[in-house]
């Protein structure tokens, strides 16, 4: 049971990341790109929106939606309640208990939930999954998603310090950079 | 390699060192900066650098694949991996290893296809077929066997000791022809420890990371067994990953604990790839994987530093 659980985060994190395997949230990571503790407080931040929303949505979804026939409303009560998480995040964030976030996390956090955390939900509506697996697949998520924005995070800093050629600065360089991070993670295929 | 799997070996080496300066003539020419660019710079000043990812996709491609198949591994290599972001030392991932990896994902029949190694069949016709083969169209299965990662990857029902028994690639611990090429790799890396060329550290890491996965889940040959650490060390790409892929300067982290973790990273994911993954060897996959983990080990290794350092001057 735990092994199982273990495996569905392990999953979330590689072989179903968000970002390099889903490809969803492209922007935000190209936003975050500029030093690693700035990607790190990002994620961790997002993670927290998607650790409480996920298992949200999955209860509103199973039962409310479903047994009433109003799986219409996956979308729009989406939206909603990763809204109020994000909502809730920064105002505990404005009264200093998570001030290791940092402040530019509360802007940041507007972004993301109308792109890659709002994937989340709708990837999880396609897996047969227990409450207590949303929970390990929500955390497995936000793993994945610190991990890519941390790992691009560095290798564009290296990049920034590289000679690259005129015409490959900027955009081309950081896709075909996450290019070759989702290539990598594509190796795990079929481990999990 | 040659004597193993016929003149295909060569064709390749001489063919791929011929694409790499050609690529890089055309690289050149692109940032235009030098015209004509004299031979020397193609071929990476005086240590020929340019050309070694040539040399190792030569050899990690089927001896026989067809030209075009090194054409698009290096090209890939060349000009994507290593020319796209500078060139040289600015690259992030090892230029021959995402060539190879393209050419992986693209074509996989013509880079499964490998002849059957010389000490289990040899036929003279077969040996020199494979150097022709480059440039006349023979489809991939007309001379090629499983290899024993291949046999071992695709067989997980068979209980491995009755799999050893029945084929003849499986011979000795990496497989016939395969065990000696790894060894001749593994002398010939230890070779340019002992001359000072290479940093202990990576290879080091990496076989000793692979031998603990290896060991760790060996059970003595049940079906769900992935292989004896013998097997992981002497088969597929293992050496020639450890000591001449992993330790390529420019991908991997520059301090002596960052070189440490990247090369456990990489045993730890050849193992696991082999075993669980969808590809029967994970070299290539794993070295690229620990590349673009390697600025994080070294931004890690930063911090470190400056922590230590500052607490240094306080105290």
């Amino acid at each position: 049971m735990i092994a199982e659980h273990i495996l569905i985060t392990i999953g979330a994190a590689l072989t179903g990341n968000l970002v390099l395997v889903h490809l969803t949230g492209m922007q935000l990571v190209l936003a975050s790109s500029q030093t690693v503790s700035s990607a790190l407080r990002l994620g961790v931040t997002s993670g927290m929106v998607l650790s409480c929303s996920l298992p949200i949505l999955y209860a509103t979804s199973n039962f409310i939606l479903e047994p009433y026939g109003w799986t219409y409303l996956h979308l729009p009560i989406a939206v909603v309640t990763i809204s109020l998480c994000t909502i809730g995040l920064a105002k505990w964030q404005g009264s200093g208990r998570l001030h290791f976030l940092g402040p530019q996390s509360s802007q940041a956090l507007l972004v993301m939930s109308s792109t890659s955390v709002l994937a989340a939900p709708l990837l999880l509506l396609d897996q047969p999954l227990l409450l207590s697996q949303v929970f390990a697949y929500a955390l497995g998520m936000s793993a994945g998603l610190v991990l890519a924005l941390v790992l691009f995070a560095a290798l564009m800093q290296r990049i920034d310090a590289a000679r690259v050629p005129g015409p490959f600065r900027g955009a081309p360089v950081a896709f075909l950079t996450l290019g070759m991070l989702a290539l990598a993670v594509s190796g795990l295929n079929g481990v999990v | 390699m040659t004597f193993f799997f016929g003149l295909g070996v060569l064709t390749n080496l001489v063919l791929a060192v011929a694409l790499t300066l050609l690529c890089e003539h055309l690289a050149w020419r692109l940032k235009g900066k030098i015209d004509p660019v004299p031979l020397e710079k193609l071929a990476g000043e005086r240590d020929f650098a340019s050309i070694f990812p040539g040399f190792i996709l030569a050899l990690a491609v089927p001896p026989g694949a067809p030209w075009w198949l090194l054409g698009v591994a290096i090209a890939s290599a060349v000009l994507i991996a290593k020319h796209a972001f500078g060139g040289g030392r600015n690259a992030i991932v090892n230029p021959a290893m995402f060539g190879y990896l393209i050419a992986l994902l693209s074509y996989p029949a013509q880079l499964g296809a490998w002849p059957p190694p010389s000490s289990i069949e040899f036929s003279m016709g077969n040996w020199l077929a494979t150097g022709s083969s480059t440039f006349l169209p023979v489809t991939p299965d007309a001379v090629s066997m499983a290899t024993p990662l291949d046999l071992v990857h695709h067989n997980s029902g068979y209980l491995l000791a009755d799999l050893f028994a029945e084929r003849p690639q499986l011979r000795g611990f990496g497989g016939a022809g395969w065990q000696e090429i790894n060894l001749a790799f593994g002398l010939g890396g230890i070779f340019l420890l002992r001359r000072g060329m290479l940093r202990w550290h990576i290879p080091v890491a990496v076989l000793v990371s692979l031998t603990i996965c290896a060991a760790l889940f060996y059970d003595e040959g049940s079906s769900a067994s992935g292989g004896s650490p013998l097997f992981h060390l002497l088969s597929g790409g293992t050496m020639l990953g450890a000591f001449f892929i992993a330790t390529e300067p420019n991908s991997s982290p520059s301090s002596q604990r960052g070189k440490l973790v990247y090369g456990a990273l990489i045993g730890l994911m050849i193992y696991t790839i082999r075993v669980n993954g969808d590809y029967p060897d994970g070299v290539a996959w794993a070295v690229l994987i620990a590349n673009v983990c390697a600025p994080l080990l070294d931004e890690l290794e930063r911090q470190k530093a400056q922590r230590n350092t500052e607490e240094h001057s306080r105290s």
